[in-house]
C-alpha cells in the first residue's frame, strides 16, 4: 500500500524553521515533529506563546436545506442552538452508543456548518449526509493556532481587531487577505484559517506579530504534550474510536466525554443505547512519580487490575510523566494510589493537569 | 387510558394472525390492523378467476410449524398433500424424481449416474446432520452463540460449491432452487435449512392444506377471534409512533392508536424505513437498509387449464431449471433491468390432490418464478405480457401445446422480498424479532430466517413481546 503524504500549505515556511529537519506524519500530512527543542516549545505555550500548524485537521462543510436536521441527528448536542458564527464541541455515536468521533462544529449560515476534527470519519458523515440529501465538501485551507499567555496580545498586535469570544469565529479581511479567525481550540488561544496560496504570507505576518512576545513555532510533539496536560483525549492517539456502525464501546462515559452531550437533546443517534449502558469506567489523569512515560500499561490496585493508561508523555511543565487513563469508577478518586506492573507507583489526579495556557496572567506568573 | 392496547399487530397475514392469537391467549389486549379489506396476507384467495380457490402469494407451505396446529387448536387443518417429492423436469422426458425417501431418490439418480447417487447420499446425510444441529436455533428461538464455529464455515460456503461434487447439471440446478442465490457465500445454509424442514414430521418439506392456503388463513382468523383479538380491516398504518420506546401507531386516516408494544409482520426494511420514525432508527441501520434494497422479486402465475399438464399427474413439486449457472446469469439480468434468458420455475398442480380447488373438470397449475427484476426497463405493465408468454413457452418444453389448454390465468407481478442474507440465517430469532426501537418487534417475514411461511416468526415474536411486556409494563 502506498500512502500519499501531503505537505501543508505552510510547508515551505515550516521547512525553513525546522532546524532539526524532524518530520512526522499526521492525517496524511507532513508536519514538523519539533522545530528545535520540543520541551522548550511546550513550555513556551505556558510562558509566552507558541504557534502550530493545524492544517492537518480534518474539515468538511455540511451544506443543504436539511443540514441542521442531519446534524441534529448526528451530534450529541443540538446545532439548532448555534447562531451563525458560533461553535460547540460534540460527539457522534454509533447506533449502539459508542463514540465514533469528536469535533468542533461551527455554524457558518442557516444551511451550512463546518466540522473540524482531529480524525477523519468521512464514511460515517457522508453516509449519514446521503440519507438527508446534504452535501459534504472537503475544506482545503491552511490553519495556524496561536496559544499561550500572550496569545491575546499577539491577536491585537497582528491587527485582527476586536477580541473573539471562546467558541466563536468570524471572517476577516486582513491587509489584503481573506482569513477566518476562530477560537475552537482546547488551549484557549485562537486559530487563523487562510487560502492555501496565502499561507506563506500569513505565516510570515504571524511570526512577525509574535516576535516581541517570544513566540515559538511548536511541533507535533509539543502540541501532544499540551493536549495531554489539558486532559484532552485524542481519537486514535489515546483511544480507538468505534469503527463499526453497531459497535458498543467506547461509550462517552468510558471516556468521560459526557459533558459533550446535551441532556435535553433527545434526537441524536445512539442516545438510548448510550444512556442505558452501565457506567463502570471513566477517564482520569495519572501522574507518575518519575519522568518515564508508560503508554497503554495496566494500572493495578491491591494487585487487581483497575484500568489502563492511554497515551503517556513527559510534561516539561510538571517535570514528570503523565498519562490519561481509563479506570474503574471505584478507582477514579483523585489521589488514589496505583501501581504499574513493573512496581512503579502513580496516582490519580484531577483533569486538566494544568489550566489552559492562555488563561491570562496566572499561568504566565507560574 | 383504559383503551390503551398491550399490543398492536400490523398485518393480518399468517404470522400476524398467529402472533396476535398467542398474545391474546396470554391475556393481552391485542388489536390487529390489516390494510386490506380481507385477512390472510399472501395466503388470501386473491385469484380474480371465478370459482378458483387458490392464492397467488404462497401456493404451498414449505415449513409450517407443527406446534401451531396443536397450540392454536387448528382442528380442521388437514394436508391433502405432503411428502411431496421434488421432480427435476428434464428436456428428454426422463424426469428426476427426488422423493423424501433417500434410497428411492438415490435409485432414481443412479439410473443416470451411479456416482451422483453416491454423492447425493453423502450430501444429504451431511445436510440432515447439520439440519438436526440447527433445530433449536431455527425452530425454538435458541441463542446462536453455540453455533459460532459452525457458522464460521457455513457462512462462507455457497450452495454452488456445496453441490459442486455432483455431475448432473439438472440435479444441481434443482437442488439449488431453494437456495435462491446459490452463488453467494453462505447460501449453503439455505440447503441446511431446507433439510431441517424436511425432517419436520408432520407435513414434510412442502405441503398443501385442504382447501388451499386460504383455508388455513381462515382457520387462523377463527382462532384469533375466539382468542379475543380485536381485528380491524381496511386500517392501513401510516406511521409507528416512537421516540426511544414505542407508544402506538398512526393510521392513514389520521387516527392515533396507543399501545405498549407494536409487532409488525412487514419486512424489516418496510417497518424501519417506511413506518418507524427515522430518528428512532439508527443512522447505520438506516443506511444499511437503504443500500441493501432488493432488486429481484418473485412473480407467480395461476393457470386454469382444461386438461392437466403432461407432467402433472403426479403429486409433486416440479422444478424447471436446466443448469446451475442460470441463477447467476439471472441475477446479472436483474441488475441490468431485463428479464433473464432462462427462467427458474417451481410448478405445482394443486388440483391433482384436491380437485375441489377448481371448477369441475378443470385443473390448476401454479408457478413461482423467482429472480425477476422489480423495476425492469420499460416498466412492468409493458413487460407483463412478455413475461407470461415466455413462461408459457418454458412450460411448453415439457407440455407441448399447453397454451391450448389455458382457460384462464392470473398473474401476480414480482413482489419485493428480503434478499438472501447468510447473516439472517445465522441470527437467532431474538435478534431478528427485535428492532432498534424498544417495544417494536418484527413478527413476520422480517423475523424468519428465510423467505418461507412457517408461522414460527409469529409464535416466537409473540413470546418475546410477551416477556418484554411482562418486564416493562408489569401489567
Amino acid at each position: 500500500m502506498t500512502m500519499l503524504v501531503r505537505a501543508t500549505p505552510f510547508h515551505s515556511r515550516a521547512a525553513a524553521a525546522n532546524r532539526l529537519n524532524a518530520w512526522a506524519n499526521r492525517n496524511g500530512y507532513t508536519l514538523a515533529a519539533q522545530y528545535g527543542d520540543a520541551n522548550a516549545e511546550a513550555l513556551a505555550a505556558h510562558t509566552t506563546a507558541a504557534m502550530a500548524d493545524i492544517s492537518w485537521r480534518w474539515r468538511v462543510m455540511i451544506e443543504g436545506a436539511r443540514a441542521e436536521e442531519f446534524l441534529t441527528r448526528l451530534l450529541t448536542r443540538n446545532p439548532a442552538k448555534l447562531a451563525p458564527g458560533q461553535a460547540f464541541k460534540a460527539l457522534w455515536l454509533t447506533d449502539r452508543g459508542a463514540v465514533r468521533g469528536a469535533a468542533a462544529v461551527a455554524r457558518f449560515g442557516r444551511e451550512s456548518f463546518q466540522i473540524i476534527a482531529t480524525q477523519s470519519d468521512l464514511d460515517w458523515i457522508a453516509r449519514g449526509a446521503s440519507l438527508f440529501e446534504v452535501q459534504v465538501r472537503d475544506v482545503e485551507e491552511g490553519g495556524l493556532t496561536i496559544i499561550g499567555p500572550y496569545a491575546n496580545k499577539i491577536f491585537a498586535a497582528a491587527g485582527f481587531g476586536d477580541p473573539l469570544e471562546a467558541l466563536t469565529f468570524r471572517k476577516n479581511f486582513w491587509r489584503g487577505l481573506d482569513i477566518t479567525l476562530s477560537r475552537f481550540g482546547e488551549h484557549g488561544g485562537f486559530e487563523i484559517w487562510c487560502k492555501p496560496d496565502d499561507a506563506p504570507v500569513v505565516w510570515g505576518r504571524v511570526v512577525k506579530a509574535g516576535e516581541p512576545f517570544a513566540m515559538k513555532p511548536a511541533g507535533l510533539n509539543a502540541m501532544d504534550v499540551l493536549d495531554l496536560e489539558a486532559g484532552v483525549p485524542r481519537p486514535e492517539r489515546d483511544y480507538e474510536t468505534a469503527r463499526d456502525g453497531f459497535a458498543t464501546a467506547p461509550t462517552p462515559f468510558d471516556l468521560k466525554l459526557e459533558s459533550l452531550i446535551d441532556d435535553d437533546h433527545l434526537l441524536f443517534n445512539g442516545r438510548a443505547a448510550c444512556f442505558s449502558t452501565p457506567r463502570t469506567r471513566t477517564r482520569v489523569g495519572i501522574e507518575f512519580d518519575d519522568d518515564k512515560p508508560s503508554s497503554h500499561t495496566a494500572l493495578l490496585r491491591n494487585g487487581q487490575r483497575v484500568g489502563q493508561t492511554m497515551n503517556s508523555l513527559y510534561s516539561p511543565a510538571l517535570q514528570r510523566a503523565i498519562a490519561l487513563a481509563i479506570v474503574d469508577v471505584a478507582a477514579a478518586e483523585p489521589n488514589t494510589a496505583l501501581v504499574l506492573p513493573d512496581g512503579r507507583s502513580a496516582q490519580v489526579c484531577a483533569l486538566p493537569f494544568l489550566p489552559s495556557p492562555s488563561d491570562g496572567s496566572d499561568t504566565a506568573s507560574r | 387510558m383504559s383503551a390503551r392496547n398491550d399490543a398492536i399487530v400490523i398485518g393480518g397475514g399468517l404470522n400476524g394472525l398467529i402472533a396476535a392469537t398467542y398474545l391474546a391467549r396470554a391475556g393481552r389486549k391485542v388489536l390487529l390492523l390489516e390494510a386490506e379489506e380481507t385477512l390472510g396476507g399472501s395466503c388470501r384467495a386473491t385469484s380474480a378467476l371465478a370459482e378458483v380457490r387458490a392464492s397467488l402469494g404462497g401456493h404451498a407451505l414449505s415449513a409450517f410449524d407443527p406446534r401451531l396446529a396443536k397450540d392454536l387448536g387448528l382442528r380442521g387443518l388437514k394436508f391433502v398433500l405432503r411428502d411431496m417429492p421434488t421432480v427435476a423436469l428434464r428436456q428428454d422426458g426422463h424426469h428426476l424424481i427426488l422423493s423424501r425417501d433417500a434410497h428411492a431418490a438415490a435409485r432414481a439418480i443412479a439410473a443416470r449416474s451411479p456416482a451422483d447417487a453416491e454423492t447425493y447420499r453423502r450430501l444429504r446425510a451431511e445436510l440432515f446432520a447439520l439440519g438436526r444441529t440447527m433445530r433449536p436455533l431455527w425452530w425454538d428461538g435458541a441463542s446462536n452463540a453455540p453455533y459460532d464455529a459452525l457458522f464460521s464455515r457455513l457462512k462462507v460456503t455457497s450452495a454452488a460449491s456445496f453441490l459442486s461434487s455432483l455431475e448432473s447439471e439438472s440435479l444441481k440446478a434443482a437442488l439449488a432452487f431453494d437456495a435462491g442465490a446459490p452463488w453467494q457465500s453462505g447460501s449453503a445454509l439455505t440447503l441446511v435449512w431446507r433439510a431441517a424442514q424436511e425432517m419436520c414430521g408432520l407435513q414434510g418439506a412442502l405441503a398443501i392444506p385442504q382447501g388451499g392456503m386460504a383455508a388455513l388463513a381462515g382457520m387462523l382468523v377463527v382462532a384469533a377471534q375466539s382468542g379475543g383479538v380485536e381485528i380491524r380491516t381496511g386500517a392501513r398504518v401510516a406511521k409507528i409512533v416512537a421516540e426511544d420506546v414505542v407508544t402506538g401507531v398512526n393510521l392513514d386516516s389520521g387516527e392515533e392508536i396507543l399501545s405498549h408494544a407494536v409487532l409488525s409482520s412487514l419486512s424489516r426494511r418496510k417497518t424501519l424505513l417506511d413506518l418507524a420514525p427515522m430518528a428512532a432508527v439508527g443512522l447505520a441501520e438506516t443506511y444499511h437498509l437503504k443500500r441493501s434494497a432488493p432488486q429481484a422479486g418473485e412473480a407467480s402465475i395461476l393457470f386454469l387449464l382444461s386438461a392437466a399438464p403432461d407432467f402433472g399427474a403426479r403429486n409433486a413439486r416440479f422444478i424447471l431449471a436446466d443448469r446451475l449457472d442460470a441463477y447467476a446469469a439471472g441475477d446479472s439480468a436483474v441488475r441490468e433491468g431485463r428479464l433473464p434468458d432462462e427462467f427458474l420455475i417451481e410448478a405445482l398442480v394443486p388440483t391433482a390432490a384436491d380437485p375441489a380447488l377448481a371448477p369441475v373438470g378443470q385443473h390448476l397449475l401454479t408457478v413461482r418464478v423467482p429472480g425477476l427484476p422489480l423495476m425492469p426497463k420499460g416498466g412492468w405493465p409493458a413487460l407483463s405480457t412478455k413475461l407470461v408468454e415466455r413462461i408459457v413457452a418454458a412450460l411448453e418444453r415439457h407440455t407441448p401445446h399447453l397454451r391450448e389448454r389455458i382457460v384462464g390465468l392470473d398473474l401476480r407481478l414480482p413482489q419485493e422480498e428480503e434478499p438472501f442474507s447468510a447473516a439472517r440465517l445465522a441470527a437467532s430469532y431474538a435478534e431478528r424479532v427485535s428492532t432498534p426501537i424498544e417495544g417494536l418487534f418484527l413478527c413476520g417475514i422480517g423475523a424468519e430466517p428465510m423467505n418461507a411461511i412457517s408461522g414460527r416468526a409469529g409464535r416466537l415474536a409473540a413470546g418475546i413481546a410477551q416477556a418484554w411486556l411482562a418486564r416493562e409494563k408489569r401489567a
